[in-house]
């Protein structure tokens, strides 16, 4: 390949590029929360930003720059995000006077010796997924999962601590070992649970 | 440059077939509590634990495991019992330790692993970082609950620290080795072919996890 | 048809009527000229910005980051802080650049938080060449066919030059300013990754 065109000789390359070029479609529900975000009348911009007037602007429980930080928990965000998107129709974020990325402190939590883990599991015709484990006592209503678009794909993060930690799934009332994670040993009750290991925040 | 992946449900993997009936979820209500007698007893081993330097809370946590589960409630007494004792046996095996590492020791004295081999993992690893040894025995353990031969499963984990494997390699050594396994192959087979690449790999000298080229090896 | 249908069928009065002749006078305008409407206080101008653009960023976003909705996200928030930092857009360079910049920027931000979180997780890279899909990518799993998976094994800064370059076509000098990568290395990079995805499309076909 050594003109400036770049003309892809390679048969399997050239179609896999035209795949890549599919379009994809921009959702109208996506499209109107991305337009109510910027239009609300709190939204302003950094040269004209709104007046302080007695618009009946109800801002948002989240301030602006966790919006934005939350905007970037994408997963995890997604309730947050999701958030945002629902509530559209009200005047979304007011203009930060500088885009600062506070998004380190929210996710990280390394000050505070924690780190944010994701579990994604399959669980396709499943009606309600939740996630147990030793750090939130095997408690079934703790830590919910929610399905992604496809309705099949459940996902959550949590903060967890360094260390080892036994989990499980619970699928409709049942509980299920994750098919991917090594197994303990902890057959006391029937079944071995699966176990994940958090490093500490790397020195 | 990325490391994308969690240890949790790699790859869109069905939920294993393998499950629980919960019992305890059958109808609704107000979740169930422990005999307010065991309940206390319970409390009072983990209290004693957390006093002793060893992590109480997982005590607790195996209690509350057992009734999400629907065990009876002198099972989880006893179970809790036993995780406790095997919490002081790991103390004394593995001496300052980390509570992932206490717990992860326990379990594997609770899978027939015998202390002295836990101190011999311990030295193997060479008192590297705080905790180093969690995953090392997780993955132990997981080896042997696949039906590994303990002293396999011990001897090859112990060659792999030696030789300094880390936690990645070691997780992806497991993942490999289950894989194997579950297309028929037998444990002991499995898991000396699979410390052999990896020996291989790690004596290699130049060759380096973690290169700049994406994440084969 | 009765009078009543004809009323219904009639376009709405005038408010519908001038937004949609707004639009029309914006479809004329250029990126620059639209920045400008929008600045003076014409906040629909930016609703064409978006129509013209947000294909293109949700496009890269999604090849880039493997899932759609993670994409969505990634470009809703660059949508946002190109209208916030909409006066610091200098008109004689490319509107596209400019956002291109900012996107590939968040997608960056977006993949490095994942892996920051998921590095304090225990990782087994080379199990993944056991043909099973990163978990991060797992959520496009079914959509992704081989080259879906094909393309979240490339390394992430091969991806990058290589979608910016053969994807959305952009030229190296543009590539240059929205990643701040000289151009030889950028070079390298496509080639690079048109090995590796050439290798694994034709390995996964055997």
């Amino acid at each position: 390949m050594s003109r400036e065109s770049e003309r892809i000789d390679d048969v399997v390359l050239a179609r896999a590029i035209d795949a890549l070029r599919e379009p994809v479609p921009v959702r109208d529900a996506w499209r109107a929360s991305v337009l109510a975000a910027v239009r609300g009348p709190a939204a302003g911009t950094l040269e004209h930003p709104a007046p302080v007037a007695a618009r009946h602007a109800r801002r948002l429980v989240l301030h602006p720059l966790a919006a934005i930080a939350a905007s970037l928990l994408l997963a995890a965000g997604g309730a947050i995000v999701g958030g945002l998107a629902a509530r559209a129709s009200s005047p979304a974020v007011s203009p930060p006077r500088a885009l600062v990325d506070r998004s380190a402190t929210i996710v990280d939590g390394e000050a505070a010796g924690t780190a944010t883990a994701r579990f994604v599991v399959l669980a396709p015709g499943a009606q309600q997924v939740a996630l147990v484990g030793d750090f939130n006592r095997w408690d079934a209503s703790a830590t919910p999962m929610r399905p992604l678009a496809d309705g099949r794909t459940w996902i959550v993060e949590l903060p967890l601590q360094p260390g080892r930690h036994a989990y499980a799934f619970l699928v409709d009332g049942t509980v299920a070992v994750d098919p991917a994670a090594p197994r303990s040993a902890e057959d006391d009750f029937g079944r071995p649970n699966s176990v994940i290991v958090v490093s500490a925040p790397a020195s | 440059m990325t490391r994308p992946v969690t240890l949790a449900a790699l790859g869109a993997l069905l939920v294993s077939v393998h499950t629980l009936p919960l019992r305890a979820q059958q109808g609704a209500g107000a979740p169930r509590r422990l005999d307010p007698a065991i309940e206390r007893t319970i409390a009072l081993l983990a209290d004693s634990a957390d006093a002793a330097g060893l992590p109480g809370e997982a005590l607790r946590a195996k209690a509350a495991e057992g009734v999400l589960k629907g065990a009876a409630d002198d099972r989880i007494l006893a179970a809790v019992r036993t995780f406790a004792r095997e919490l002081r046996e790991a103390h004394r095996a593995l001496g300052a330790a980390t509570a992932g590492e206490l717990v992860a020791g326990a379990t594997a004295l609770h899978a027939g692993v015998a202390p002295e081999r836990l101190r011999e993992l311990r030295q193997a690893s060479g008192g590297a970082r705080e905790g180093a040894l969690a995953v090392p025995i997780v993955v132990l353990v997981d080896l042997v609950t696949r039906r590994v031969p303990p002293d396999d499963a011990i001897r090859s984990i112990e060659l792999l620290l030696r030789r300094r494997a880390g936690d990645a390699e070691l997780q992806a050594f497991r993942q490999t080795v289950e894989q194997d396994i579950l297309s028929g192959q037998s444990p002991s087979a499995a898991v000396a072919a699979r410390t052999r690449a990896v020996l291989d790999r790690l004596g290699g000298g130049l060759e380096r996890p973690g290169r700049p080229e994406g994440f084969s090896p | 048809m009765t009078e009543a249908a004809r009323r219904l069928e009639a376009p709405a009065p005038d408010a519908h009527g001038d937004a949609a002749r707004r639009a029309r006078v914006h479809e004329t305008m250029t990126d620059a000229m639209l920045v400008r409407r929008v600045l003076a206080g014409d906040e629909s101008a930016f609703a064409t910005l978006v129509d013209r653009h947000a294909g293109v960023c949700l496009r890269y976003a999604t090849r880039m980051l493997g899932n759609r909705e993670d994409a969505e996200d990634v470009t809703q928030e660059t949508l946002l802080r190109a209208f916030r930092s909409l006066s610091l857009y200098e008109t004689d360079r490319p509107f596209r650049t400019w956002l291109m910049t900012i996107l590939v920027n968040r997608c960056r931000s977006a993949a490095l938080l994942r892996a920051r979180r998921e590095a304090r997780v225990v990782a087994d890279p080379a199990a993944l060449d056991a043909a099973l899909v990163p978990a991060s990518f797992a959520l496009a799993a079914d959509e992704a066919s081989r080259l879906g998976r094909a393309l979240a094994r490339l390394d992430a800064r091969q991806r990058e030059a290589f979608l910016l370059k053969h994807v959305e076509q952009m030229e190296y000098e543009e590539i240059a300013a929205a990643t701040g990568v000289n151009v030889s290395a950028l070079k390298m990079r496509v080639k690079r990754a048109c090995e590796r995805l050439r290798t694994l499309l034709t390995e996964e076909e055997g």
